[in-house]
C-alpha cells in the first residue's frame, strides 16, 4: 500500500523531505545533473526557498535562541538550586522564538508559494537566487557546463519552470492555495501567498522591473526580513521580560515589512549588484547589508551578538552536561549547509571495504566504503543531498544511523568518502532524535514552572495579534470597516465561499494569474489559455470583478490588453 | 474479472474534498491527510488528501458525478490504488475522456473498466439490472 508523507523543512537541521520520492524512479535521476523528475519541481522550490530562508542571520539566531532555550530546561532539571534563572531564560527565549516563528510563518509560506508559482528571471538583472540555481542543476538539462551555470539558468526559468506551471498540477495546486483558511495563525499559506503577492505589487510601485523580475524581487524581500541583523538583536537580547520580548519582535517584523513598501530602488539596484559580485562572504554581505534600510547600530549589535554565540563553541566545556550539549549543536549547526533531497529505507551490506545498497534483494547501488566502516549488514538509507556551499550533489549510504560511505558528483574530480563531509553528516538519526528529547524536557520543565502561565499568555495572544498585524494589509483595498466581515467570510475555506464554490471560476482565476506570471500577460495569450481548458476568461474577469467590487479582493488590474491579477 | 473491494484515490484537494462528499455516501467515504513529521517549528508544503472509498453501485456513481464536475477539462485522470480481493494493492491512472454529450453512465462504464469492476455491479450502478443480494 502506498504511503505519502508531507514535503517538509525542519527549521532547527534544515532537514528537508520531498514527499512523493520513489527509489527506483527517482535515485539515479536525482543523482544525474538535470534530470530530476517534473513532478518534484514544484516541492523541491517550496522547500528549498524554506531552507534558504532559514539558512541566513535570522534563520542562524533562530536556530541558537531553540538551541538557548533547550539548555535552559535541561540545565533547569540538573541545577535545582539555581533553576529559578533558567526558567526565567526559558520564558523570555520561548515566548520571543514562538513569537518570531508565528510572524515569519506566513513570509516563509507565502515566499515558498511565490517561488513556486511566479519565480523568474531574465537579463534585466545580473543576480538570482540560490533556489533557482539549484532547482537548475536538479531538473534542467545543462546548456553550459555544471562548474558554469551562468549561461543557462535565464532559459531554464523559460524552459523547465514554465511547463511544470502550465501543467494541470500546477494549476490544481493554486486553485487549492485559493481554497485555505486566511488565518494567520496555523499554516497561513493563504494569507502568507496574499501577503507576499501584496509586497510584490507594492514592490512594482518601486521599480517596475520586477514586473518581470520575481525572483530579484523574492531574494529583495527574503534578504529585507532574513539578513536583517537588527531582528538579529531583538531575538538574541534577553534584557526583555518575556511579555515585552516578545512585542519587541513582532513589532520589529512589522516595522521591516512597513519599511519594504518604500524602498529606495537605487538600493535595489546596489543589491543586484552586490549579490551578483565575486567579492568574499564578508564583504558581499556588508554589500548587501548596506542596501537593506537597516538600523546601523542595531544591526552592528546584532552580528556581534551572533558573532559572539557562534564563538562560544570554539570554547573548551568542563561540564560534562555542556560538553556534550556543545558538541551537539555544534553538529546541528554544521549540518544547516546540508538540503536533504531524497531518502529511502534499503539494506546496507559492508564487506571488504565496500558497500552495497539493495532493496528486496535488487541491487540498488554498490561503491568504496568509508575506510574505517566494520563490516555489517542490515537496514539502513540511502540519501540524495547537496551540499550547498561546495555546490556538490551527495549519494550517502547509512547504516544504523550512522554513515558508511558518501559519493560527491559533479565535482571536477570525483570524489568518494570526503572526510569533512562524512564528519557533516555523522549520526543522521541521532541528533534529529536528541533535538526531540529536548524539546520534551522544555515541555515539561515549563508544565511544572511559572513559565507555563508567561508562554500560555503569548500563545492565546499570538492569533489575535496576527490577524491584527497582517489581515489589513493583506486586505489592501478592502474598505476598513469589511476587514473584519471580509477576513472572517475567508477565515475557513480563502475564495472558496464567495465563489460559490464554483470550479470554474476557481480555476479561472489559478489559471489566469499563473499563466501572467510565467508566460504572458496578455489579455488574449490568457483568453486562448484558458479557453483550452474549458474556461472563460470573460466569466472569470467578470467574477473577479465582483469579488473586487463587493469585497476589495482578487482585483484584476486591466490596461492596454495587459492583465496583472492580485492574487 | 476481480472487482477490488476498495479503492484510495490520491492527490485530492479540498475542492474536491467538497464535491465527493455531495457525491459519494458518507458511509463509504474516508479522507486521510498524508502523515506528518514530528517536530513543532517544522514547514511542510500544502498537502494533498487520500480517499477511502468502499466500492458499490452508488459509490461508482458517485464517482461519476465527481469526475463529471471537472468536464470542462475534457481529458480526467484519476490516481488509484484498488485493492484486490486477495488483499494485494495496485496502482491504476484511470483516465477519461468527455466531451459535451458525456453523460453519468459512459464515466461509470469507461471508470470499472479500467478499475476491472464486474458487470453484475456495473449493470446495477447503470441501472440495467445486476446480481441479486
Amino acid at each position: 500500500m502506498t504511503a505519502i508523507g508531507r514535503s517538509s523543512t525542519d527549521r532547527t537541521t534544515n532537514v528537508v523531505l520531498l514527499s512523493d520520492t520513489r527509489l527506483e524512479e527517482d535515485l539515479n535521476a536525482l543523482l544525474t545533473f538535470g534530470e530530476g523528475p517534473q513532478r518534484l519541481i514544484s516541492p523541491f522550490l517550496h522547500e528549498s526557498i524554506h531552507r534558504w530562508c532559514f539558512q541566513s542571520p535570522v534563520g542562524n539566531a533562530l536556530t541558537l535562541l531553540q538551541m538557548r532555550i533547550h539548555k535552559a530546561a535541561l540545565l533547569s532539571l540538573a541545577e535545582p538550586d539555581s533553576r529559578s534563572r533558567h526558567v526565567s531564560t526559558l520564558a523570555e527565549s520561548i515566548n520571543r522564538y514562538e513569537t518570531a516563528l508565528a510572524f515569519l510563518r506566513p513570509l516563509d509560506e507565502g515566499m515558498s508559494l511565490f517561488g513556486e508559482f511566479d519565480l523568474k528571471t531574465d537579463n534585466k538583472t545580473r543576480s538570482w537566487s540560490e533556489p533557482l540555481e539549484l532547482a537548475a542543476t536538479f531538473f534542467a538539462k545543462p546548456l553550459a557546463s555544471p562548474e558554469n551555470p551562468e549561461l543557462f539558468i535565464g532559459s531554464w526559468a523559460q524552459g523547465v519552470l514554465q511547463p511544470m506551471r502550465l501543467a494541470q498540477a500546477c494549476l490544481d495546486r493554486k486553485a487549492d492555495v485559493l481554497g485555505l483558511p486566511l488565518r494567520c495563525d496555523g499554516d497561513a499559506y493563504l494569507p502568507g501567498y496574499m501577503l507576499v503577492r501584496r509586497m510584490w505589487l507594492k514592490g512594482l510601485h518601486r521599480d517596475w522591473r520586477l514586473a518581470n523580475e520575481t525572483d530579484l524581487f523574492l531574494m529583495y524581500f527574503r534578504s529585507f526580513i532574513y539578513d536583517d541583523s537588527g531582528l538579529v538583536a531583538v531575538l538574541l537580547d534577553g534584557s526583555l521580560d518575556e511579555i515585552r520580548g516578545a512585542q519587541a519582535v513582532a513589532n520589529h517584523i512589522i516595522g521591516r515589512l512597513e519599511q519594504f513598501t518604500s524602498f529606495d530602488p537605487d538600493d535595489l539596484a546596489r543589491y543586484d549588484e552586490a549579490v551578483a559580485g565575486e567579492n568574499e562572504p564578508k564583504v558581499r554581505s556588508r554589500a548587501i547589508a548596506s542596501t537593506l534600510s537597516l538600523d546601523e547600530a542595531l544591526a552592528a549589535h546584532g552580528e556581534q551578538m551572533l558573532r559572539q554565540a557562534l564563538d562560544e563553541y570554539g570554547r573548551e566545556e568542563d561540564d560534562r552536561l555542556l560538553a556534550a550539549l556543545q558538541f551537539h549543536e555544534m553538529q546541528v549547526l554544521n549540518r544547516r549547509q546540508l538540503q536533504y533531497v531524497g531518502s529511502w529505507a534499503v539494506d546496507v551490506e559492508v564487506k571488504d571495504g565496500r558497500y552495497r545498497v539493495s532493496r528486496e534483494g535488487q541491487l540498488i547501488r554498490e561503491g568504496l566504503a568509508r575506510h574505517d566502516a566494520a563490516p555489517s549488514e542490515g537496514n539502513g538509507y540511502i540519501d540524495v543531498l547537496q551540499w550547498i556551499p561546495r555546490r556538490e550533489r551527495v549519494c550517502a549510504i547509512l547504516h544504523e544511523g550512522s554513515v558508511v560511505a558518501t559519493e560527491s558528483l559533479f565535482v571536477s574530480r570525483h570524489k568518494q568518502n570526503d572526510p569533512e563531509l562524512l564528519s557533516i553528516i555523522g549520526e543522521r538519526d541521532e541528533a534529529r532524535e536528541r533535538l526531540m528529547v529536548f524539546d520534551q524536557a522544555v515541555d515539561e520543565v515549563v508544565a511544572d514552572s511559572w513559565a507555563e502561565i508567561a508562554v500560555k499568555h503569548i500563545r492565546d495572544h499570538l492569533p489575535d495579534m496576527l490577524n491584527q498585524a497582517y489581515l489589513p494589509t493583506i486586505l489592501n483595498d478592502t474598505p476598513l470597516d469589511q476587514v473584519e466581515s471580509t477576513s472572517a467570510l475567508m477565515a475557513e475555506e480563502g475564495f472558496y465561499p464567495m465563489l460559490h464554490y464554483n470550479r470554474q471560476l476557481i480555476e479561472g482565476l489559478a489559471a489566469l494569474s499563473i499563466f501572467c506570471s510565467s508566460l504572458a500577460p496578455l489579455e488574449n495569450a490568457v483568453a486562448a489559455f484558458l479557453g483550452h481548458r474549458g474556461l472563460s476568461l470573460e466569466r472569470t474577469l467578470d467574477a473577479a470583478d465582483d469579488l473586487a467590487r463587493r469585497y476589495g479582493v482578487a482585483k484584476v488590474y486591466r490596461e492596454d490588453g495587459y492583465l496583472l491579477s492580485s492574487i | 474479472m476481480t472487482t477490488p473491494s476498495e479503492i484510495r484515490i490520491f492527490g485530492l484537494r479540498g475542492l474536491d474534498q467538497r464535491e465527493m462528499r455531495d457525491s459519494i455516501p458518507a458511509s463509504e467515504l474516508r479522507f486521510e491527510s498524508p502523515r506528518s513529521a514530528d517536530r513543532s517549528g517544522t514547514s511542510y508544503e500544502p498537502s494533498t488528501l487520500i480517499a477511502l472509498i468502499v466500492i458499490s453501485a452508488p459509490v461508482l456513481k458517485g464517482l461519476a458525478a465527481w469526475i463529471l464536475k471537472k468536464r470542462h477539462r475534457k481529458d480526467v485522470v484519476v490516481e488509484v490504488e484498488k485493492k484486490n480481493p486477495d488483499g494485494s494493492f495496485e496502482r491504476v491512472s484511470v483516465k477519461v475522456h468527455m466531451s459535451d454529450s458525456t453523460t453519468e453512465s459512459d464515466v461509470v462504464r469507461a471508470v470499472s473498466d479500467q478499475l476491472g469492476i464486474d458487470s453484475s455491479l456495473l449493470a446495477s450502478a447503470m441501472g440495467t439490472g445486476g446480481a441479486k443480494p
